[in-house]
């Protein structure tokens, strides 16, 4: 395995993930023969349904005792297992660069945890960034095979340009048409606001989880004085004195704005999750995906 | 309270001042310089402060409040410089010597209460104006200073002391006062005393330059002037005490008895007469009853109802009225009058005067003796018996041991030497007749017939004595005395009779004899002047001899007693009932210098026999009680009194730069307080 794999994910923690798995709150249609209980009528063991025959049905579906009982014919229908779709969108624009460990590092192994759960339970994985124009797909991965090439797909992630949250998703939409679980790791810092990307994903009918990936200096700025902020992105500046009530303010406006974005989230039946950098990944693997339902 | 500014600087050193609050405006403005920081977003920066453009003219007090503070700290360094200053309640100065005025005069009651609370008041206003750093002393005089609080800067012991100032009833001397605070408010610096002047009015003495020291003279004035006081480093103040009559009504008035004297008369020995002045100080005429007390009893013996005319208004004199009353059949006792009316001063509306019983004195006659001898003549009568025990003794008798321990012990308190000196002057007091006592008198050479020219009749031995008709034979001419004396009969050969005083004794020298051999040398004794004279002679040696019949001494005065006392020492009672021991002086007489009160004083002699003496006021100054507008101290102008003191210009730049100096701490603080977290 290359070393930028092991800077994302320990041997030690994998072994921990492979016991894992994703879970979807909702049952989705998949594409291909998988392990997930789909909404299709298939071939699997567990039976779902009788219905009448109509002529050209399979005859080897036909339930040759029910016929013998009542005779009728009735088709004995099975419950379809296919893969399940996992995407997991990242944003990586600059202010994703802020941090230590950066929070597009910690997202990338958010992201490569998520991904190998994936993988590893046969789930139809793809990561995708925010960036990324409408038409240039990225790559679907299924299969503990895929590992390799997710990690090098995750590795050649750079930061850059700003963020359009609502451009993002809806280009990831675009180019994403079907329905599975979608992990958004984000900042959500975006000027014009999270509510209309959301509702975007929310549109779409997927199984929605909302990563919320802030850095220790955001949530409790180490800065004081006065200074000129210059926002990484649009290079807009703010002329502040930075004090104690103004440091007070900041929090209470940080709280606001966490508050609203969790309430927005609730309400619509998203999962919200609030990602410190500061805490470790795995812990917010192991414990706080795993309490919310995401993984098991 | 407008303070007024005090301009140090110059036109271009103000510009330069009032360029420097725009310069740190715009230094200000430049300086700041906000130290650019990379933040991944200002999404929620932008959010924090948006709120606070809400009021945004707070917002720029909020956020300049550095520059704000900057220039309020300039402002006030410039106020500062231009030196703002009000009147203030803060006395100017570093010294000051508070003379309070305790006198008779003092207890006058025309401002309330009492001219000496007033004063008090009034010095405590200054005590408490006192600028800090500054020292004080506390005199308080009458007729002598004392000093109740040396120079000090504790305000509280200076009011302290001050309360503790009493009221005297002693006259006022002004001089000695502003001597002892010349002196002690410059301690160890040499001050110009008046006797160090010279008579050319240089000073020869080397003044080293003193502090100046400034002096409140609490007092109404009633001294007399200080002519000879040289005020040299001293600034004084005068703050006249008591009623200008400035507020538009009338000062009180003051009626009081400035004379009180009693005489037996002559042709009834019995009946004594009381003698009074009265003085109306006031502006109009006072009407009141007189009342003469006896021996201390309450009922009056006499009341007369008197009416006193005001003061005259041309000459500014004082209303007077003489008053006599008669009283039979009183041989010894004290007698008091009193004004009945109640008026500004309370002080001087009794008199006190004691009538002692006629005590002989005891007299030596040396004389060679010849009859008829005119002195022994007068001096068998019955009269002179009375008045005294006479020995006679020839000039031989002086050579005898007896004669000297008897002339040096004080046994007589009057020898006559006829024709004769004595070796060594005695313990007593003399007449001469026709001879000189020492070396101290001197007389040109003799004379006869000398025509008397004047007689000293206001003298009490030449009361109601006449030598008009009288012929005088052989006489020294030119007699001259030792210094203090006093010429009783002139005449066209210069003084015939002439008495000095000598230790406490008087020497009285007649320059011709009586008997001239074996002729006369004079008619005088023929004539009814002469037993006149040799009585009044007694008289006035027993009213001397004992300074009882004098009646009256000032307060604060020492009484010289000279009696029959029988030990060395004698007691006096006060009229507080207070008794004092007295001691017998090297002179041969009883000091005694207790005489604060007034009122009647008790001699014991022993303890059978007593005298009184009494202190009474008498002091026209005193009773006079309107005080003056000016004090005249030494030769330079009259010190105009002023009851504002003078108060230092209160300067308000330290207080203006301390609040600067607080500014600036503000701000350093406000600057921390703002990038604290």
């Amino acid at each position: 395995m290359s070393t930028a794999r092991d800077q994302l994910l320990s041997p030690e923690f994998l072994v921990r993930l492979e016991q894992l798995e994703l879970v979807s709150r909702k049952v989705f249609r998949g594409r291909m023969k998988g392990e997930r209980r789909s909404k299709r009528r298939g071939q699997s063991v567990e039976f779902a349904d009788f219905r009448n025959y109509v002529a050209g049905d399979d005859l080897r579906h036909i339930d040759w005792n029910t016929y013998a009982r009542l005779d009728k014919l009735f088709l004995k229908l099975f419950l379809e297992e296919e893969d399940l779709h996992f995407y997991i969108l990242i944003d990586t624009s600059n202010s994703m660069d802020f941090g230590n460990p950066s929070k597009l590092r910690y997202a990338k192994q958010v992201a490569a945890s998520l991904g190998f759960i994936g993988l590893i339970n046969s789930d139809r994985v793809r990561i995708e960034t925010l960036n990324q124009p409408a038409k240039e797909r990225g790559p679907t991965m299924r299969g503990r095979s895929s590992l390799w090439r997710m990690f090098e797909h995750l590795d050649n992630m750079e930061s850059s340009g700003s963020t359009n949250l609502t451009q993002g998703v809806k280009n990831f939409c675009i180019r994403n048409p079907g329905q599975g679980i979608v992990v958004l790791l984000s900042d959500l810092m975006d000027k014009a606001g999270y509510e209309s990307a959301l509702r975007y994903l929310v549109g779409r009918s997927m199984d929605i989880y909302v990563i919320h990936t802030l850095s220790q200096e955001e949530l409790d700025p180490d800065v004081k004085g006065d200074l000129r902020l210059v926002d990484c992105e649009d290079g807009d500046v703010a002329e502040v004195t930075i004090n104690g009530p103004l440091l007070k303010r900041y929090k209470e406006t940080l709280n606001a704005f966490v508050g609203g974005v969790k309430d927005y989230c609730n309400r619509r039946n998203i999962l919200y999750l609030l990602a410190n950098n500061q805490q470790p990944f795995e812990q917010l693997i192991t414990t706080y995906l795993r309490s919310r339902g995401l993984v098991r | 309270m407008i303070p007024s500014f005090t301009n140090m600087l110059s036109w271009w050193q103000w510009g330069v001042i009032a360029a420097v609050p725009p310069a740190v405006v715009l230094l200000y403005f430049l300086k700041l310089k906000r130290t650019p920081v990379e933040v991944p977003s200002t999404f929620l920066w932008h959010k924090s402060i948006e709120d606070l453009h809400v009021n945004s003219l707070f917002q720029w007090l909020k956020n300049s409040i550095l520059l704000l503070l900057q220039l309020l700290v300039l402002l006030l360094a410039i106020l500062a410089l231009a030196r703002p200053s009000w009147i203030g309640s803060e006395l100017d100065g570093e010294r000051f010597v508070l003379m309070i005025d305790n006198s008779a005069s003092m207890a006058a009651v025309d401002v309330s209460p009492s001219r000496l609370e007033e004063a008090k008041r009034r010095a405590e206003e200054v005590i408490e104006g006192m600028p800090p750093g500054s020292a004080a002393m506390i005199l308080s005089f009458s007729d002598s200073a004392r000093v109740e609080q040396s120079l000090t800067d504790n305000k509280r012991e200076l009011l302290r002391k001050l309360q503790g100032i009493r009221q005297t009833q002693k006259p006022t001397n002004l001089l000695e006062a502003l001597q002892v605070a010349s002196g002690l408010a410059n301690p160890g610096v040499g001050v110009a005393s008046p006797t160090l002047i010279q008579k050319d009015g240089r000073d020869d003495v080397q003044v080293v330059e003193g502090k100046e020291a400034t002096v409140y003279i609490f007092s109404d004035g009633k001294a007399p002037p200080t002519k000879n006081f040289v005020v040299g480093n001293l600034k004084p103040f005068y703050v006249p005490i008591g009623d200008l009559g400035d507020t538009g009504t009338e000062p009180k008035g003051n009626t009081a008895i400035v004379a009180f004297s009693t005489k037996r008369n002559e042709e009834k020995r019995t009946q004594l007469q009381a003698f009074a002045q009265l003085e109306n100080y006031g502006a109009v005429s006072v009407t009141t009853d007189l009342g003469l007390y006896a021996n201390g009893l309450s009922q009056p013996v006499d009341v007369k109802q008197v009416s006193i005319d005001g003061r005259n208004a041309e000459t500014g004199e004082p209303g007077a009225l003489r008053v006599a009353f008669d009283l039979a059949e009183f041989e010894s006792g004290v007698l008091e009058l009193k004004i009945e009316k109640e008026d500004a001063l309370d002080v001087d509306n009794r008199a006190w005067s004691p009538v002692n019983p006629p005590t002989p004195i005891n007299m030596l006659l040396v004389s060679p003796g010849s009859d008829p001898h005119p002195l022994k003549l007068v001096l068998s009568t019955e009269r002179a018996k009375k008045l005294a025990e006479v020995h006679l003794a020839d000039p031989a008798f002086m050579e005898t041991e007896e004669y000297k321990q008897e002339s040096a012990g004080g046994t007589y308190h009057l020898i006559i030497y006829e024709g004769c000196v004595p070796a060594k002057m005695p313990q007593a007091n003399t007449l001469f007749v026709g001879e000189l006592p020492n070396a101290q008198w001197s007389s040109t050479g003799k004379g006869s017939g000398p025509i008397v020219t004047d007689i000293d009749r206001a003298h009490p031995m030449m009361s109601l004595v006449d030598l008009g008709d009288v012929v005088i034979g052989p006489t020294l001419t030119g007699l001259k005395s030792p210094p203090g004396g006093t010429v009783l009969i002139d005449s066209d050969l210069g003084p015939l009779c002439m008495i000095a005083p000598r230790d406490g004794y008087q020497d009285a020298v007649l320059t011709f004899k009586l008997v001239d051999g074996d002729k006369f040398g004079t008619t005088w004794w023929v004539k009814p002047s002469f037993p006149v004279f040799v009585l009044n002679l007694l008289s006035y040696v027993s009213g001397v001899g004992s300074a009882l019949d004098a009646g009256s001494v000032q307060p604060g005065k020492t009484i010289s007693l000279r009696g029959q006392a029988a030990g060395n020492s004698i007691r006096i009672k006060n009229p507080a009932g207070q008794l004092e021991s007295v001691t017998r002086s090297n002179r041969n007489t009883f000091d005694y210098a207790s005489t604060d009160r007034l009122g009647l004083y008790e001699v014991q002699w022993s303890d059978t026999a007593t005298q009184h003496f009494a202190v009474n006021l008498f002091d026209r100054g005193e009773s006079d009680i309107r005080p003056k507008d000016k004090l005249e101290l030494g030769e330079g102008e009259p010190v105009q009194g002023s009851s504002q003191a003078s108060v230092a210009r209160k300067e308000a730049w330290k207080l203006l730069l301390l609040l600067g100096l607080g500014m600036l701490i503000l701000e350093w603080w406000i600057y921390n307080r703002r990038v604290a977290l």
